[in-house]
Parts: structure tokens; C-alpha cells; sequence
């Protein structure tokens, strides 16, 4: 009857149905999809078999999957400082609870709960050579264009579609991050010669809002990194390769091509970057609340 | 909770317990379709088929089962799990990489056992888009050709009496049909999109060919293949042609029916798709014009297949042979505007009230089928599209689209395992 009493063990019968659906659908496909991406298993093969590291040997020599991890790269680097940025300027402007200010915090959030799919088709048109884009451009004598076909422009475009469905989501985080700031500490700071607004903000709000920013770039970053919805609608990766992200190429092989195995490869690697990325965010950014 | 559990895995396994032979003859084998449903109308059609055969039929019911979306990805995990059903859909672009891995069931020994089925009244090439080592894999259903749609109205604006026969016509005339207003080109001679499945069809009509008949190598850099591409380039540079993507269309068949381009190279469905969404645009329809090496085409079909593991493939082929027979294409035709592959259907009086469709199956003896022996063509098919994108958007030159196509296609098809 003993263990009747420990209180873990009604802990652990709580958490036992969210375990089961969390080991049967994370982890168990997680280590298998691991242990796939060792075989060369193809969708539509009857029989695999173990080919050690060879999708890896093959995946960084495939100038393809080198040049998707760039787009993902250059993609994160832009889409996530800047959506981090804004979102803060958000936070700041809306953190406030008067009504006028709630209304327009509702209507900044609409972005961040409009499905994907949905965003992208809508910035489909207005890329669109009669757009909104190039009705604003034409003002300054620039030529029509479908900016998601010009191979230059077409990845910024999805990254400003990216920043401006993304940075109302993180605002939450920014709001919450200000509203849980003691109030005293700006009295305090006032009567130490924190007289204008931007002193306050700089010695006052940003260094407490580091957890804040931590939080919105480490799961900004995860997120950009496994960018796939908005290339695959807008552009499917292209205009030639130019939007083909880590993503688009793991679901083309493992989906499109059928080849499991070295699909389950990528998507390792791109787990472990992933994985170390978030490591060295967490070692300069991460800070123990101090007050 | 355990026994709703249970219940479920009862009920859904009972199926598939083998039955009693005695048993069988009152109890009928109830066997699975798949497909592809582009519209509700076609779902629609399907089920027609389907109810008209278990109609005729006591000893089988068929169960129509479509695949709405991602039909490829569903359909291949269904077989790698063993849930594949018994009779279903494949395109012929598809078709080999089942056949490679041992996916369908040769149909020779059914085609053959039954004399009335008559399989030598079928288009010929309908049949070698499934023919492999002189097994036939699947049985088509019906089929598309490409064909030149043209505005009529645009056409006479210009001053042009009949549709394009050559390559110098349709060159001569997408430059006349072109339509600048300000210097902004308001209407294009032609929507070309960088896909090889329109590309192919200049490359066949200049005598080459993109992949090989072993399916291990491409042939972009023989000169056939790139005097087509070329000349399909030149219309583009030329502003007389132009990408649908270019003037914001989602393919060519809109920026046709939006008035921005007065030619399209398209199948069968503009067909339906231009009644439904421009049914004020006056087209017709005609053959593809010939090239150096004359008339061509290509044709698309999509099969009715049987996995190689099927339980009930007697059952299967019998409704196979039911949607392929003269009255089963007869009823499909009829339904939608769906082309037969049986050739004694040619004459129907429906196709002679309807000469846009008897254009299009007239160009059946140009067509090449749009099928390849290997099981990599959808990233032989990827690649070359990516590269002809960045051919039509002028980032790379034709020599090095040529070099491109040539590189990464053999590198593609030489690691078929």
C-alpha cells in the first residue's frame, strides 16, 4: 500500500496518458526515423537494408542539400533578429490595457493565428505583377514584376511575409516580459537620474525583458529553421532552387522520391544544427532573473 | 476504454478474415477502388462507374475509397503498410517506380484469357505508357493530348485565318498576336510555362528526346534536343511568349482565359476548366504544330493497376474490365469530357458534335506517352524544371541550361538502385 501513498506515483499516473501519446508519436518515431536514416529504405521497396553512414557521405556532397541549408540560413539570419525587433516595438506599443489599446493589439495579433496556407496565397497576389507591391513600386517608376519569380528577390519576399505573420505572435511574449516588470524599479530609477523615457527603457525594461528576448528568439530561430509552408505554397522552392529549403528537400525525398532513408539522414542533421544553434543562443543569451 | 479498443480492431479486421468457401456464394468479395478526385464532378463519375458495375454484379461489390489530396503520398504508404486497395488509380509518369519495386500485378495473364476483351482495339500508346518488358501493368483509362488552344477573337484581330502548322507559323504568328500598349506588353502570343511536360513535346517535334529509351541516361544535349529548346527560348526572349507566372497567372490556362496570352499548349481539362470559369472566351482548338522532324505530341493517361499482393484479383481485373470495356468507356466518356482509349469509340456521335474533343483524339497517332523506364523520374523531373525556370527567367545562359540538364539528369538517373 506504500506506494499508494507516495505522492509521485499519482504524479506519474497523471502524466501516463500524455506520456503514452507523447512516446508513440514523438520519441518512437524520432529514434526510428534515426535508426532509418542508417538504411537505404525506399517507400515503395519491399526490403532495406543497413548502409552505415552513406546517406550522410552522399547528403554533404549533394550540392542541392548544401545550397537548401544556405536558403535556411540566410533565411533564419534575417527573418528572426528582425521579427524579434519588431516584436519588441510591439510589445512596448501595446502593453498597455486601455481599451483602444487592446482593440489594436487584437487586430496586430489577427497574422499570428491566420493559417499559413491562407497567408501565403493572399501574398501571392500581392507579389503579383497587378499587386499591392508593385501598385506601391510603380509610385517610384519601378517596372511591374512577380517578385516571387525574380530569383533574387523571391526568398526576402517570403522572409517579409515570414516576419510580418511571426512578430505579432512574439509581442505576447515582449507584453508579458513588460507587464511582469516591478513597477518600483522605475520609481527607483527616476529618483537615481533616470529622467527620459530612453533611459528608462535602456537600463531598465530591455535588460529585464532578456529572458523575454531569449525565449522569442530561441523558438523564433527553432521555427525559421524548419521553414517549409510558406516556400512550399508561395514558390515550391523556387524560381529554380532559390527558395528550396532544408525542409522542401526532406519532404521531396522522403515523399516525392520515396527514398525514407536518406530523407531520415537530412532531418538528422538538420536536428543536430538545429540543436546546436539553440546551444550557443543559450550560452550568450540566456540570463537568471536577478531581482 | 480497452473494449471500444477492441471493438474497433474487431470490426475493422472481420473484412478481411479469410471466408468461408461454402459461405461465399451468398456472401459477396467486397473489393476497394482508389483514385484521384480533381472535382466533385469527378468523384461523382467514379461512383457512377462504380454503382453501374455492383449493379451488374452479385458475386463482387466494389467500395469507392478516393484519395482527395496528396493522392502519390497516401497511396504509397497504404502499400508499404499493406492496406493498398485493389484496384486503383496510377499515372503514367508514375507508373514505373511501382513497377521497379514489384508494386502491381502484370495484367498479361487476364488480357490474354479473355478474347472478347479485345486489348489490340486499345491506342497504342496508351498501352506502352504501362508496358514494360512486354508485361502490361495497368490499363488505361482514357487520356489527354496536348494540343494549341487559341483565341479565336484575338486571332482575327490579327489577321490570322487558320491556327499555326509549323514552328515558323507559330512563331510568325505569336509575334503578330502579341499586343503592347505603352510599351507594356498587355497581351503575350503565347503562355509557356518551364515545364518539360509542354518542352518535351518542341523536343520531340525537332526529332530528340530528353530521356533515353534504357532510362539511364538523357539525351538535352544532342542537337535536336537543343535546337527545341532554343526555339521555345527565342519566344520567350523575343517577349513573344511568356511564363504564366510572369504576368501573375497560376498556370497557362488562366492567363489564357484571362485574355493575357492568345495561345496555350494544354490537354482535355482546358476543356471543362474554360466552360466553367471563362465561358465568355470564343477558343478552338488544333493540332500541335510540326517542327523539323514534323508532327508530335505528348499524351497523357492515367491506369487502373492491381497491387501485387491483391487478395481478390480476380475480382479486381473484373472491374478493371468493366471501366475498360466498350460500354464501360462508352458510360465514362459520356460522363465527363474524357478522351477513350478504345479505338472503335472514335466514331461515337458524341465526339462528332464535338470538334474540339475529335481535334485533340485526332492528334492520337503523333503522341508520345508522357512515361519513362525509370523509377527517379520525379527529381529527373524536378531538376529540369528548375533548371528551365532559371532558363526562361534569363539567370542562366542556353549553353549552361544545356550543360545543367545534361549533368544533373544523367546524375539523377545513373543512381536508379
Amino acid at each position: 500500500m506504500s506506494v499508494f501513498r507516495k505522492r509521485s506515483f499519482f504524479a506519474y499516473l497523471f502524466i501516463f496518458p500524455a506520456l503514452v501519446v507523447l512516446l508513440t508519436f514523438v520519441y518512437f518515431p524520432a529514434f526510428y526515423s534515426f535508426y532509418l536514416s542508417f538504411t537505404n529504405y525506399n517507400l515503395l521497396s519491399r526490403h532495406y537494408s543497413f548502409v552505415g553512414f552513406e546517406n550522410y557521405w552522399k547528403l554533404l556532397h549533394d550540392p542541392l542539400f548544401l545550397d537548401s541549408l544556405k536558403h535556411t540560413a540566410i533565411y533564419t539570419a534575417g527573418v528572426v533578429p528582425i521579427q524579434t525587433l519588431v516584436a519588441l516595438g510591439l510589445g512596448l506599443v501595446y502593453s498597455s490595457s486601455n481599451r483602444f489599446v487592446k482593440l489594436m493589439r487584437a487586430l496586430v495579433f489577427v497574422p499570428a493565428i491566420t493559417s499559413s496556407v491562407i497567408v501565403s496565397l493572399i501574398f501571392i497576389w500581392i507579389f503579383s505583377p497587378s499587386g499591392f507591391v508593385n501598385s506601391v513600386l510603380s509610385l517610384f517608376g519601378v517596372k511591374p514584376e512577380n517578385w516571387l519569380i525574380v530569383p533574387s528577390a523571391a526568398l526576402p519576399a517570403i522572409m517579409s511575409v515570414a516576419i510580418w505573420g511571426t512578430s505579432a505572435y512574439f509581442m505576447v511574449v515582449f507584453i508579458a516580459g513588460i507587464n511582469s516588470i516591478p513597477e518600483n524599479l522605475y520609481e527607483a530609477s527616476l529618483i537615481d537620474g533616470a529622467k527620459s523615457a530612453w533611459q528608462r527603457f535602456r537600463y531598465i525594461t530591455l535588460p529585464l525583458l532578456k529572458p523575454s528576448v531569449f525565449i522569442a528568439t530561441v523558438l523564433g530561430m527553432i521555427g525559421a529553421l524548419q521553414i517549409f509552408d510558406l516556400s512550399y505554397v508561395m514558390t515550391n522552392g523556387g524560381p529554380g532552387y532559390a527558395t528550396y529549403t532544408a525542409l522542401l528537400y526532406i519532404y521531396d525525398y522522403a515523399f516525392s522520391y520515396n527514398e525514407m532513408g536518406y530523407a531520415a539522414a537530412a532531418s538528422f542533421l538538420l536536428f543536430v544544427l538545429i540543436f546546436v544553434v539553440s546551444l550557443i543562443l543559450r550560452r550568450y543569451l540566456e540570463v537568471k532573473r536577478w531581482y | 476504454m480497452i473494449a471500444v479498443i477492441a471493438g474497433v480492431i474487431i470490426l475493422t479486421r472481420t473484412p478481411s478474415m479469410p471466408t468461408n468457401p461454402s459461405s461465399s456464394a451468398q456472401a459477396p468479395v467486397t473489393i476497394v477502388f482508389t483514385g484521384w478526385v480533381s472535382s466533385g464532378a469527378e468523384y461523382q463519375f467514379d461512383q457512377e462507374m462504380v454503382n453501374a458495375f455492383n449493379a451488374q454484379h452479385t458475386d463482387v461489390q466494389v467500395v469507392f475509397q478516393p484519395i482527395t489530396s496528396d493522392y502519390d503520398t497516401k497511396l504509397k504508404t497504404e502499400i508499404a503498410a499493406g492496406n493498398a486497395p485493389d484496384v486503383f488509380y496510377v499515372d503514367s509518369s508514375q507508373v514505373f517506380s511501382y513497377v521497379q519495386n514489384g508494386l502491381l500485378l502484370p495484367l498479361n495473364q487476364f488480357v490474354n484469357s479473355d478474347s472478347s476483351y479485345n486489348i489490340s482495339d486499345f491506342i497504342p500508346e496508351t498501352l506502352n505508357a504501362f508496358k514494360f518488358n512486354n508485361n502490361i501493368y495497368a490499363i488505361p483509362k482514357d487520356w489527354s493530348p496536348l494540343a494549341l488552344f487559341y483565341n479565336v477573337k484575338m486571332f482575327e484581330q490579327a489577321g490570322i485565318s487558320s491556327p499555326p502548322s509549323t514552328w515558323q507559323q507559330l512563331y510568325q504568328d505569336a509575334a503578330k498576336l502579341t499586343v503592347k500598349s505603352n510599351g507594356k506588353v498587355v497581351t503575350y502570343g503565347l503562355a509557356l510555362p518551364p515545364d518539360m511536360a509542354r518542352i518535351l513535346a518542341f523536343v520531340y517535334q525537332g526529332g530528340g528526346q530528353w530521356i533515353t529509351p534504357s532510362g539511364k541516361s538523357v539525351a538535352t544535349n544532342s542537337s535536336q534536343f537543343i535546337t527545341a529548346l532554343n526555339y521555345t527560348y527565342q519566344l520567350i526572349q523575343q517577349g513573344y511568349a511568356t511564363m504564366p507566372s510572369a504576368v501573375g497567372a497560376g498556370w497557362d490556362g488562366q492567363a489564357f482565359g484571362e485574355g493575357l496570352a492568345a495561345m496555350t499548349i494544354e490537354g482535355n481539362w482546358m476543356i471543362p476548366y474554360m466552360n466553367q470559369t471563362y465561358p465568355n472566351v470564343t477558343y478552338s482548338v488544333a493540332p500541335l504544330p510540326a517542327g523539323p522532324a514534323g508532327r508530335a505530341t505528348l499524351l497523357f493517361t492515367v491506369g487502373l493497376a492491381i497491387p501485387y499482393n491483391d487478395k481478390h484479383p480476380q475480382q479486381a481485373w473484373e472491374f478493371i474490365k468493366f471501366f475498360t470495356s466498350v460500354q464501360g468507356q462508352t458510360k465514362w466518356v459520356e460522363l465527363g469530357l474524357a478522351l477513350p482509349t478504345r479505338m472503335s469509340l472514335f466514331n461515337l456521335p458524341y465526339y462528332q458534335n464535338n470538334p474540339d474533343a475529335k481535334a485533340l483524339m485526332s492528334e492520337f497517332s503523333y503522341a508520345h506517352p508522357w512515361s519513362f523506364p525509370t523509377a527517379n523520374f520525379a527529381k529527373v523531373y524536378n531538376d529540369a524544371n528548375a533548371i528551365l525556370q532559371n532558363l526562361f527567367l534569363n539567370k542562366i545562359t542556353l549553353e549552361q541550361a544545356i550543360e545543367q540538364l545534361t549533368m544533373s539528369g544523367d546524375s539523377d538517373l545513373s543512381s536508379s538502385t
